[in-house]
C-alpha cells in the first residue's frame, strides 16, 4: 500500500500545485503543455527512487537482522541471487511508474511519438538504478550510508535533471554541466516517448544511459560474486 | 567412501586486525560420525563453521564435503549440509511455516510441506506452524533454527552450540532428537560448550585452542589421556581436625571443616575402602575425570 500509493499522492500535489496552481503562468514548452512536459520526468523519479530503495533496503535490513550469513550459505548461484534482486527492483520500480502515468492519464493525455522509446528508457533506467542500490546495499554498514547517496546524490541529480523545467535555459557552465547528469539523458528519453520533443539527441542519450547501465550492471555483480562487504 | 567433512592445511586470517583464527587446521570427520568440536571463546570453532557454511572466506587450504571440493562445488556442497549457527536470527516478517518453505526454495524443493509438518512435530513446534517468528520463546527460535538446517535433509549437519541458553528439559530432548537423526546416518558436527553434551553424544572429540588442534582422539580416551583415576568426597558428621594419617597415601586434601576429598586410581579402591573403614563418614562422592579436567588442561592452563 505504501509504495505503491505514496508515490500517487506525491504526483497528485505535484499536479496541484505546478498543474493547476502555477500553469497558467508557465508557458508552453515547444509546443506542449507543462503538465506533459512534466510527467515524464515524474515517471522517472518513480522508477528512480523505487528500484535504488528496494536492493539497497534489502540487503541492509538483512545485515540488521543477521541474516546476510543465510544469504551466503544457501545454494543458489550468484547469477541467481543477483536477478532475483534486480527483478525484484525493476518490478517494484514499474509497478510504481505504471500508477504515475495511470494518476497523470487523469489529467493529462500524450501524443505517445514512441512506445519502444517509452519502454527501452525505463527498463534502462529501473536497471541502472537497481543495479546502483544493489551496489550501495552491499557497501554500506548501515541505513544512514544508503539514504546518504539518496539524498545528496540522487536527489539533486533528479531535480537538477530538468524533471520541472528545459534543461536547456539552464545558464552557461550549469547548462553544459547538466549534460553531464545521467538523468537528464533519462528524462530526456522518456520526454521524447511521450511527446516528441527533445533537448538532446535521443541516440546519444542512449548511448550513455545503454553504457551506464552495463557498467553498472558490471561491478555490481563482481561485488555480490566475490562477496565485497558480505562475507568476512 | 570419502570423508564427510575433510579440511587439509586451513589458515584463516582476518585482514584488518591481523588474527590467525585457523592455523594449518586439518581434521577428518567419517560420514556416519558423530563429533564434537570443543574449545574456549575465540578458540576458532565458528570461524571453521562459518568458512564451511559459506558467511566467511578461508585464506588458504582445502576443505572437502563428501568428496567435493567448497570452491569447485560451491553450490553442491552448500546443498549437501545443513548449518544451525549460534546467533538466533529470523525475517521477522514471515510465521514459523513460512520461513520453511522459503528455505525449502532455495534448495529447489517445491513441494516440501509433508517433511515441514514432521519435522515440526519432532521438534514440537506444530502448535506455532503459523506463528510469526517474534512470537517465539528463545527455546522454539533454537529449534527453528534446526528445522530450517534439517529441511531439505542434509547429509552433515553442523550445529554451533545448538543449547545455548536453552532449559535442561528441552537440552535432553534435542539430544534425544540429534542421537536418532545419526542412528539415521546423518553426519554431525557438534560445537559446545557443555562438556557433558560431547560427552553423552559423541565418539569423538577434538579440542580447538588458538587455532589449532591441541586434542583429537575418541572421547573416552581423551577422558583417560590424563590418566585414569576416580575423585572421592567423604562428608563428616563432625568437624574434622587433622586428616588421618592413612588417608594420606591417597592425596587427602581437606575442603571444608567437614569434607575431605581423596584422590586415587580404580585399581586402590579397596584400600581406601578398607582405610575408611574406621571413620564412618555420613556420605561419599565419587567422580571420575571428565572431559572438562582434559579441556581446562589443554585450554585455559595453556592460554596462562
Amino acid at each position: 500500500m505504501q509504495t505503491i500509493f505514496a508515490p500517487v499522492i506525491n504526483n497528485l500535489l505535484y499536479f496541484a500545485v505546478f498543474g493547476f496552481s502555477l500553469h497558467r503562468a508557465i508557458p508552453d514548452i515547444q509546443g506542449i503543455t507543462y503538465l506533459q512536459f512534466m510527467v515524464p520526468g515524474l515517471i522517472i523519479m518513480g522508477l528512480v527512487n523505487n528500484a535504488y530503495q528496494n536492493p539497497s533496503s534489502s540487503i541492509i535490513l538483512m545485515k540488521y537482522q543477521g541474516l546476510i550469513s543465510d544469504l551466503m550459505s544457501i545454494p543458489l548461484k550468484s547469477y541467481e541471487i543477483f536477478i532475483a534482486f534486480i527483478s525484484a527492483a525493476v518490478i517494484r520500480s514499474f509497478i510504481v511508474g505504471g500508477v504515475t502515468l495511470l494518476t497523470a492519464l487523469f489529467f493529462v493525455s500524450f501524443p505517445y511519438t514512441s512506445i519502444t522509446v517509452i519502454l527501452v528508457a525505463s527498463m534502462l533506467v529501473a536497471l541502472f538504478f537497481s543495479f546502483l542500490g544493489l551496489f550501495v546495499g552491499i557497501w554500506a554498514k548501515e541505513f544512514d550510508n544508503q539514504a546518504f547517496i539518496q539524498t545528496f546524490v540522487i536527489m539533486p541529480l533528479t531535480f537538477l535533471g530538468g524533471v520541472f523545467y528545459p534543461v536547456g535555459s539552464l545558464p552557461g557552465v550549469i547548462g553544459t554541466a547538466a549534460k553531464f547528469d545521467p538523468i537528464v539523458h533519462m528524462i530526456n528519453l522518456l520526454r521524447y516517448g511521450f511527446t516528441g520533443i527533445q533537448e538532446i539527441s535521443i541516440w546519444l542519450s542512449l548511448g550513455i544511459l545503454g553504457g551506464m547501465t552495463l557498467f553498472m550492471g558490471i561491478i555490481s555483480f563482481i561485488a555480490l560474486r566475490r562477496g565485497w562487504k558480505l562475507q568476512n | 567412501m570419502s570423508h564427510a567433512i575433510s579440511i587439509k592445511n586451513l589458515h584463516k586470517i582476518y585482514d584488518k586486525k591481523g588474527t590467525h583464527a585457523l592455523k594449518d587446521f586439518s581434521l577428518e570427520i567419517n560420514q556416519g560420525e558423530f563429533f564434537a568440536l570443543l574449545g574456549p571463546n575465540g578458540g576458532g570453532k565458528s570461524t571453521l563453521i562459518n568458512i564451511i557454511a559459506g558467511p566467511t572466506k578461508k585464506t588458504s587450504g582445502t576443505i572437502k564435503i563428501c568428496g567435493l571440493d567448497i570452491d569447485t562445488h560451491r553450490e553442491e556442497t552448500k546443498s549437501i549440509i545443513g548449518v544451525v549457527p549460534q546467533e538466533v536470527s529470523f525475517d521477522s516478517f514471515f510465521n514459523v511455516n513460512e520461513v520453511l518453505t522459503f528455505c525449502s526454495g532455495y534448495y529447489g524443493l517445491k513441494k516440501n510441506q509433508l517433511y515441514i509438518d514432521e519435522i515440526l512435530e519432532k521438534l514440537n513446534l506444530h502448535d506455532k506452524k503459523y506463528a510469526n517468528t517474534r512470537a517465539l520463546s528463545g527455546g522454539m527460535k533454537r529449534r527453528l533454527l534446526i528445522a530450517k538446517a534439517l529441511v531439505h535433509k542434509p547429509k552433515v549437519l553442523i550445529l554451533d552450540e545448538p543449547t545455548a541458553g536453552v532449559d535442561v528439559e528441552l537440552r535432553h530432548n534435542l539430544w534425544t532428537y540429534m542421537r536418532e537423526l545419526n542412528k539415521e546416518g546423518l553426519t554431525i558436527l557438534l560445537t559446545t560448550h557443555y562438556l557433558e553434551e560431547a560427552e553423552s553424544l559423541c565418539k569423538r572429540t577434538a579440542i580447538i585452542n588458538k587455532g589449532q588442534i591441541v586434542a583429537l582422539d575418541e572421547t573416552k580416551k581423551l577422558i583417560k589421556s590424563l590418566g585414569n583415576y576416580k575423585e572421592m568426597t567423604l562428608n563428616f558428621k563432625d568437624k574434622i581436625g587433622k586428616i588421618p594419617a592413612h588417608l594420606e597415601p591417597f592425596k587427602a586434601k581437606k575442603i571444608s571443616d567437614y569434607d575431605i576429598s581423596l584422590t586415587f586410581e580404580p585399581k586402590d579402591l579397596n584400600k581406601v575402602l578398607n582405610a575408611l573403614k574406621d571413620l564412618n563418614p555420613i556420605d561419599i562422592e565419587l567422580q571420575s575425570q571428565d572431559l572438562e579436567d582434559v579441556f581446562i588442561q589443554l585450554t585455559y592452563r595453556n592460554n596462562g
